[in-house]
């Protein structure tokens, strides 16, 4: 297995096509779910984190749990994703621009999805220290490009996890005054 | 090619200005000018923007590496005058010719450069004047756009080291006029990595530029970029659906 960054640039890639499958007004109601989502999960970590804790009474020390809290919020992740693409979601309906710009903005709105998929999951497998090694065939250290992309990975980017949820609000409530 | 060239005592302007961390005005003057461009392509229309492209692209790489034809013919200019004012079509033949054979040219070795670049441009705008009269219907679309950033970059690759010129005397023109004058052949690779440069820089400058408020900054980016998505939507609704994309 090759470096883990190519693992979701590859990722990223597959996102990307299927925005550009989908196009750019469909891929904007998942964008907003994903940001409510990455909100909802920063928002909480902490919170979900200590009642976890409170959960296993004790029997988790500092890292033999990692496996299990990286399913939980990867897994909350990828449900939450999941339904803005194929479950009951928001959806933008109304007439896409000409060629080629309808093309360019499905690959920029594709890839921002894709960024803010696959970086996310990255970000809680470096966050709960590469769990189920094993089974990925993981191997530490990370290259240096891998490192220093650690820190734009989305949950990284912003200070006050609040900032994900703006850009929501706005885009709603321009939505309700037309 | 940037970053190796030195003038004025060892002073290396391109180097300097190269590297130098992008200024807030620098990086707004470079934006409306790309803005700028791509307005005017909107406005001007997507085929006439294409012809104007072709023609500035293909005219500066003919100019550059065939330009010699064109100094000649006006040097030819110089020598008819002189043939004339010597009484050549009058009969004085052999004071005439000999006027002509001394007659000094019009476009010297150090006036070279800047009478290609004249023609240049004054080849575009003809062809920007042509088209707009000649070409009735040019769509105003996303193309028309992009190839008014493509005339804004190319013109921004020709005009800049020769407006740098301008305000700082000892700065050596750079890019591909240079490299293709030095060398004396075509380079479309060279111009190719000179816009991937320019870009590149302006990314990268863009980037430090907003580093010491990145989380701010990329709210704000991220923000207007969905507002720009929002906005490219022909009247956007919002509603509650089903995966298939019926309303319920």
């Amino acid at each position: 297995m090759g470096p883990i960054e190519q693992i979701f640039f590859t990722i990223g890639i597959m996102i990307t096509l299927i925005g550009l499958a989908r196009g750019y007004i469909r891929e904007l109601g998942s964008t907003l779910i994903i940001l409510s989502a990455l909100f909802l999960l920063t928002f909480f970590q902490s919170r979900i984190l200590a009642a976890l804790k409170l959960v296993d009474g004790g029997q988790c020390t500092d890292t033999s749990c990692n496996g299990l809290y990286f399913l939980i919020f990867a897994g909350l992740f990828a449900v939450m994703v999941f339904a803005g693409y194929a479950g009951k979601t928001l959806y933008i309906s109304g007439s896409p621009i000409d060629q080629p710009g309808k093309f360019l903005l499905d690959i920029a709105v594709g890839a921002l999805n894709g960024y803010l998929i696959s970086g996310t999951i990255w970000y809680y497998l470096d966050r709960f220290d590469y769990p189920f090694r094993n089974l990925t065939g993981f191997q530490s250290p990370l290259t240096t490009e891998a490192q220093k992309m650690l820190q734009y990975l989305p949950p990284n980017l912003f200070d006050n996890p609040v900032y994900w949820i703006v850009p929501v609000i706005i885009l709603l409530i321009l939505s309700v005054r037309g | 090619m940037y970053g190796t060239q030195q003038c004025c005592g060892g002073i290396n302007l391109i180097d300097g200005w190269t590297t130098a961390p992008f200024t807030l005005p620098g990086l707004l003057t470079f934006l409306l000018f790309l803005g700028f461009f791509a307005a005017l392509g909107w406005r001007h229309g997507a085929m006439r923007e294409f012809i104007v492209f072709i023609t500035a692209v293909g005219g500066w790489l003919v100019l550059q590496s065939k330009g010699g034809i064109f100094v000649t013919l006006v040097n030819l200019g110089s020598m008819f005058t002189a043939f004339v004012e010597g009484g050549g079509l009058t009969g004085n033949t052999d004071e005439a010719f000999e006027a002509a054979f001394d007659a000094p040219d019009w476009v010297t070795a150090s006036s070279r450069d800047g009478f290609l670049f004249l023609l240049w441009v004054l080849l575009v705008l003809f062809i920007y004047w042509l088209s707009g009269r000649l070409i009735k219907k040019s769509n105003h679309n996303g193309w028309a756009i992009l190839w008014g950033i493509g005339n804004g970059l190319f013109v921004t690759q020709i005009f800049l080291p020769r407006l740098m010129q301008l305000f700082s005397p000892g700065y050596m023109v750079s890019g591909p006029p240079t490299e293709v004058i030095e060398t004396g052949e075509v380079s479309i690779n060279a111009f190719l990595r000179n816009g991937a440069f320019l870009i590149g820089q302006t990314i990268n400058r863009f980037w430090a530029l907003i580093d010491p408020v990145r989380p701010v900054a990329l709210l704000i980016l991220l923000t207007l970029f969905l507002l720009f998505v929002n906005w490219m939507i022909g009247s956007p609704k919002y509603r509650w659906s089903g995966g298939s994309g019926k309303s319920k």
